[in-house]
């Protein structure tokens, strides 16, 4: 029943002004750069995230968080138009979604890809609330040995799973780690790693790193593709509803990828994209007719989109019970909490109930939202599609130096962003990811805290680490991700999967 | 590589040529090994400098340390491994063309100028004129050469974007030479 009381209270903050007009801001951005392929949900956030320190922080995450959910629903109509996934998480929709296109039925795939994330959107949130609560008061008796471990495991995880070798991912995460030690110490207040540049006094900013990774790079990649042409489905939009067969066939691979992603999304490194592959071949593996796969079968569409909506959802589980981010864009909210001041942690909920409980209720808003906006924008989208990247470009690089210089009118912020997309534009040519780099930037602060607390509470004792249950299951499963990453059977396995995912 | 080594490379047999292949990817990947290896080298030393402390007592420089061991380590693993992606023969989907095609080449070089420029002017300049300038330069159609929407657009986006940002949403923008903007 108190659960009950609070999510109405969370209702009472979604529903202010405000805050509905940030949800819907956010979505309607969201389902735009889910639209728009080269621009991905972490450059956007990043870019609206200096717009955010003007307003209440539950204002601000409620857009920032509305963003990430809206370009789950917006990758889907590229990828069924286009055949071009507007998002990452969206790859596997254009395997049947497109398919449906070319059999002229676009609108059902569209339908059944807006209908299917609006309900599993709607069942991750129940989830989320019960399983936030219940892993908060858990979370209540960890020490830093535990968040220290914890936070291992998870950057392990992003790394394990991160496209191409791990060998490359865990470079990135010791870059990471390092620059996050730029800046005064957090104990002793000492300057370190400044080179005696006055910009670095307070340390690399998260978001000239986050725009520069994901911003400038990306857009530095896309221009080498300047002159490809799109083509775009000429197709009605007239019959957007799913018949009754497109229902029947859809029920049960909504309800499969909703568990799916809800699961998948909670697990550090899971997120959506792993979610919609599993969710894929789960509904490969249970249809009767497997062989209409990749054909255009709807069911297809329906478990991957709900999978990655339900992981987009869950993913927020970690961070709001224990402060601990399991993907990028979760660790860009972190970022963005930690500069409106708040802890994300086991005590937020009860600390700072406005902002868990608001941004919990807003997620079901924006959802509705989502599918006010999908359904009868679906030409405005179309019409988006249109604009060419030369157009295009030219926007995110701006919108990138207004961010990056608009958090602390510093030129010096500029020039971060520039150096660190032009060695992120190359590091991708070479394969390798920024997701690691991103998380581990995020988490060194938070890891240096725990582990020096950690050392000093037990008397500089390195065993508390193994002797304490939770952390040395942590940190057992972390060591042995890395490790059957180098037998080679599992390689070969991984190795397969990132194929197919790229 | 030059004409001459490319013709000679393709009068070579197929095995000599895959042989040859592999030998500069192999080359390639040691490479990039020792560079990491360097870098967790440097990152050790820097740390050393603002000292590790002890286990009882964690310094400035302890986590930094251990950053520098991961890097290095890994690097050291790329080196002593036989190939980086042994065993993952199809990673090669992206990594395989690591190089810019040509015809990218002077765009990216075109790009990434007005944006080093774009960086040095604006606190000069303030944002309306570098925004202009540097815009001008990123939607000008070299192909077209339209002066019309080449210059409409650039003044359209300054200063729409400038009644957004500084007006509505009150970022600070720099004023540079025009300071009653």
């Amino acid at each position: 029943m108190s659960v009950l009381t609070d999510f109405f209270y969370g209702f009472s903050i979604a529903l202010q002004p405000w805050n509905l007009l940030s949800c819907f801001i956010g979505v309607f951005i969201g389902t735009l750069v889910g639209v728009l392929p080269g621009i991905g949900p972490a450059g956007a956030m990043s870019l609206l995230l200096p717009v955010t320190f003007g307003m209440s922080p539950v204002t601000g995450i409620i857009m920032l968080a509305g963003i990430y959910y809206g370009t789950m629903y917006g990758g889907s109509t590229t990828s069924i138009l286009v055949n071009i996934p507007g998002e990452a998480a969206s790859i596997v929709t254009c395997l049947d979604g497109h398919q449906m296109a070319l059999k002229g039925r676009a609108g059902p795939a569209l339908g059944i890809a807006a209908f299917g994330s609006f309900i599993a959107g709607t069942g991750c949130i129940i989830g989320l609330i019960f399983m936030t609560n219940a892993l908060a008061g858990v979370a209540l008796v960890f020490g830093p040995t535990e968040y220290f471990s914890l936070m291992c495991l998870g950057l392990s995880l992003v790394t394990y799973l991160t496209q191409g070798s791990i060998l490359r991912g865990l470079v990135m995460a010791g870059v990471g780690l390092f620059l996050s030690q730029i800046g005064q110490d957090v104990v002793t207040g000492q300057t370190r790693f400044s080179f005696g540049l006055r910009g670095l006094i307070d340390g690399v900013g998260l978001v000239p790193v986050i725009m520069g990774l994901f911003g400038i790079s990306e857009v530095l990649l896309n221009i080498e593709t300047l002159g490809e042409q799109r083509t775009i489905m000429k197709t009605s939009f007239r019959h957007l509803f799913p018949t009754w067969e497109d229902w029947r066939k859809s029920a049960a691979p909504i309800g499969r990828g909703t568990i799916i992603g809800f699961f998948l999304g909670i697990l550090p490194g899971g997120g959506a994209l792993i979610s919609s592959f599993v969710s894929y071949a789960a509904e490969k593996w249970f249809s009767k007719h497997p062989e209409e796969f990749g054909k255009g079968a709807i069911e297809g569409v329906a478990g991957p989109e709900s999978a990655n909506n339900a992981a987009s959802t869950s993913g927020f589980i970690p961070l709001f019970s224990l402060g601990i981010p399991s993907n990028v864009i979760m660790a860009l909210l972190l970022g963005a909490l930690m500069i409106h001041g708040l802890k994300p942690g086991p005590l937020m909920i009860t600390e700072r109930p406005d902002v868990f409980w608001g941004t919990v209720a807003s997620m079901y808003v924006g959802n509705a939202m989502l599918l006010m906006l999908n359904l009868p924008l679906i030409g405005l989208w179309v019409q988006v599609l249109k604009v060419p990247y030369r157009t295009l470009f030219p926007l995110i690089l701006l919108f990138c130096f207004i961010g990056a210089y608009s958090i602390s009118a510093n030129v010096f912020d500029l020039y971060v962003m520039l150096i660190v997309g032009v060695l992120g534009y190359v590091l991708r040519k070479k394969n390798y990811e920024c997701a690691p780099l991103v998380l581990a930037f995020v988490l060194g602060p938070m890891m240096e805290k725990n582990v020096r607390q950690a050392l000093i509470l037990f008397d500089g004792n390195l065993s508390v680490f193994i002797t304490r249950p939770l952390s040395l299951a942590a940190l057992v499963i972390a060591v042995l991700l890395l490790l059957t990453a180098v037998i080679p059977f599992v390689q070969k396995r991984r190795s397969e999967v990132i194929v197919e995912d790229d | 590589m030059p004409l001459g080594r490319a013709s000679e490379s393709f009068s070579l047999p197929p095995w000599k040529r895959i042989m040859a292949k592999a030998m500069v990817e192999k080359q390639r990947e040691m490479s990039e090994g020792i560079f990491w290896v360097v870098i967790g080298g440097m990152i050790c030393i820097l740390a050393l400098q603002y000292g590790l402390g002890s286990f009882r007592a964690p310094g400035p420089g302890f986590v930094a340390f251990l950053s520098g061991i991961l890097i290095g380590g890994v690097g050291a693993v790329m080196i002593l491994s036989k190939s980086i992606s042994m065993g993952r023969a199809k990673e090669t989907t992206r990594g395989a063309d690591l190089g810019i095609p040509a015809v990218s080449r002077g765009r990216l070089a075109y790009t990434i100028m007005f944006l080093l420029a774009y960086a040095i002017l604006m606190d000069p300049l303030g944002y309306i004129l570098s925004t202009f300038l540097v815009m001008f330069g990123l939607f000008f159609d070299w192909e077209k050469r339209n002066w019309f929407w080449s210059a409409f657009f650039p003044i359209t986006v300054s200063l729409v974007s400038y009644l957004v940002f500084e007006v509505w949403l009150r970022c600070q923008l720099p004023h540079g030479i025009l300071p009653w903007w």
